[in-house]
């Protein structure tokens, strides 16, 4: 799968690689059991201090997205990440609240809202199939 | 030292400094590095081209007509002194030659239109393949390991056997220089062997010198990793060489010996220009590429503190160099150093 880091960005490194590989994920592209590039290769390809990379796969980690094994690698698992559904529901209230209430200021209409987001769910469904 | 074997040297070095054009990828010229191949046949670029060939000869021919007539003028015996001396000039001349062409077409590039395939802040990378996919397996160092350990046990159990002077430098026939029997003399084959050893190791990550997206540089992991493997067979060559030299300490050795594993190493370096042409001279990058150029001071230092690797390959020429931002990068480039030049004593 491949990743794409914007160092220009206000997105923190460790944010890009982490959103990327959660995108990967639901999109199929990166399906259990896949493994990842070690923390050594990828900082050498991104040009990213060793730290970067660390903390996103750390943060993956404990979100239940991978599974870091020391001798054997990293390898996609994102089976413990279905298990914490009620704690993201909780989580993105905020981050959804504010785009709704940018979207009401706005006046957009809760339809085109409603269709945006199904369809990005039908995006990334679709491909997993 | 033998006439020939300096003017051969002298003629190899210059040769390389000639061809510094060849020996990049096709989209990287003295360093600068441009969106596609298409530079190659910029016509400006050809202008700088030749008026850096022009130079790069020029000074070659210059210096060698130097090294010819001036041991005439001095005493004898200086020649060894005189050919030092030359080869240091050579050296700088031509990096300041390269460096004046690096100058050339960094100007060049910036009178160009920019390309928006060149960027200065975006990477894409490839997250899908495992270190197994792209970095050579440690594995590969278990097939050094025999015969390090059949060197260490001679030099341990055959050292009160040792002659009291020992070789410490071989030319193509053989040993051609020795110092006196001690510890360090007979341990510094072992030294330089865990040296290869290590760099080895530390090459096995080194990333492509032009990056972007992974189709800047086509099948570089496949490359890196036959060269890590063909570098593995160097080291090994010369375990065998180290391994016959301290037996030689003992009992003498036939000079055959050392004549087929400088055949070998030869034909190592033959595959190493080959390997290069193929995966890397003659890749076609394609995507969006980073461009760098500030990384790399005068197109041949490389610079970058926030990439954390030591080594990297060369952005021109063939194999890999350190990253100076990194202390450690330093702290091994004078280990290197200080190992040979001990060993050399």
């Amino acid at each position: 799968m491949l990743l794409s880091i914007d160092f220009g960005s206000d997105q923190p490194i460790y944010t890009q690689i982490r959103n990327g590989i959660v995108t990967g994920i639901a999109s199929g592209t990166l399906k259990d059991g896949d493994s990842l590039p070690s923390v050594r290769t990828l900082g050498a390809e991104i040009g990213v201090n060793l730290h970067t990379v660390n903390k996103a796969y750390q943060l993956l980690q404990s979100e239940g997205f991978i599974e870091i094994q020391r001798r054997r690698g990293t390898f996609i698992k994102a089976g413990n990440a279905a298990k914490n559904a009620a704690e993201f529901l909780k989580n993105c209230g905020d981050p959804l609240k504010t785009i709704v209430s940018e979207a009401v200021t706005r006046r957009v209409d809760r339809a085109v809202l409603h269709q945006m987001i199904d369809h990005m769910y039908d995006e990334l469904e679709g491909n997993e199939s | 030292m033998n006439i020939f074997v300096l003017i051969g040297t002298y003629l190899l070095v210059s040769a390389l400094f000639v061809a510094q054009p060849w020996l990049s990828r096709k989209n990287v010229l003295f360093g600068v590095v441009f969106a596609d191949d298409d530079v190659w046949q910029h016509a400006q670029a050809a202008m700088i081209r030749r008026r850096y060939l022009n130079e790069a000869i020029c000074t070659a021919l210059v210096l060698l007509l130097i090294l010819f007539f001036l041991p005439y003028f001095l005493a004898k015996g200086s020649l060894a002194i005189v050919f030092n001396c030359i080869m240091v000039a050579l050296i700088l001349i031509e990096s300041f030659v390269y460096v004046l062409a690096n100058r050339r077409t960094r100007i060049l590039k910036q009178t160009m239109t920019p390309n928006a395939k060149l960027t200065t802040d975006k990477v894409i990378v490839d997250v899908g393949k495992s270190d197994r996919e792209t970095v050579l397996s440690l594995r590969w160092f278990l097939i050094l390991i025999p015969l390090f350990i059949a060197t260490l046990a001679v030099v341990w159990f055959g050292y009160p056997y040792m002659a009291d002077s020992i070789p410490t430098h071989f030319g193509i026939a053989g040993p051609d220089q020795w110092a006196p029997k001690s510890w360090r003399s007979v341990l510094s084959p072992v030294f330089i062997e865990v040296l290869l050893g290590i760099l080895i190791l530390l090459i096995r990550r080194a990333p492509a010198s032009v990056k972007g997206n992974p189709n800047a540089a086509p099948g570089y992991a496949q490359y890196r990793k036959m060269m890590g493997i063909l570098l593995i067979g160097f080291c090994l060559m010369t375990e065998l060489l180290f391994l016959l030299s301290v037996i030689s300490f003992i009992t003498p050795i036939h000079s055959l010996w050392y004549l087929a594993i400088s055949l070998i190493d030869l034909g190592f370096l033959v595959t190493m220009f080959v390997l290069f042409n193929r995966f890397v001279r003659n890749m076609r990058s394609s995507g969006t590429i980073l461009d760098d150029d500030a990384k790399w001071i005068w197109g041949l230092f490389y610079f970058n503190r926030s990439d954390p690797s030591l080594f990297v390959e060369k952005r021109v020429g063939i194999g890999y160099t350190v990253n100076m931002a990194r202390p450690i990068a330093w702290i091994v480039l004078i280990g290197i150093i200080l190992i040979i030049v001990i060993s050399n004593r």
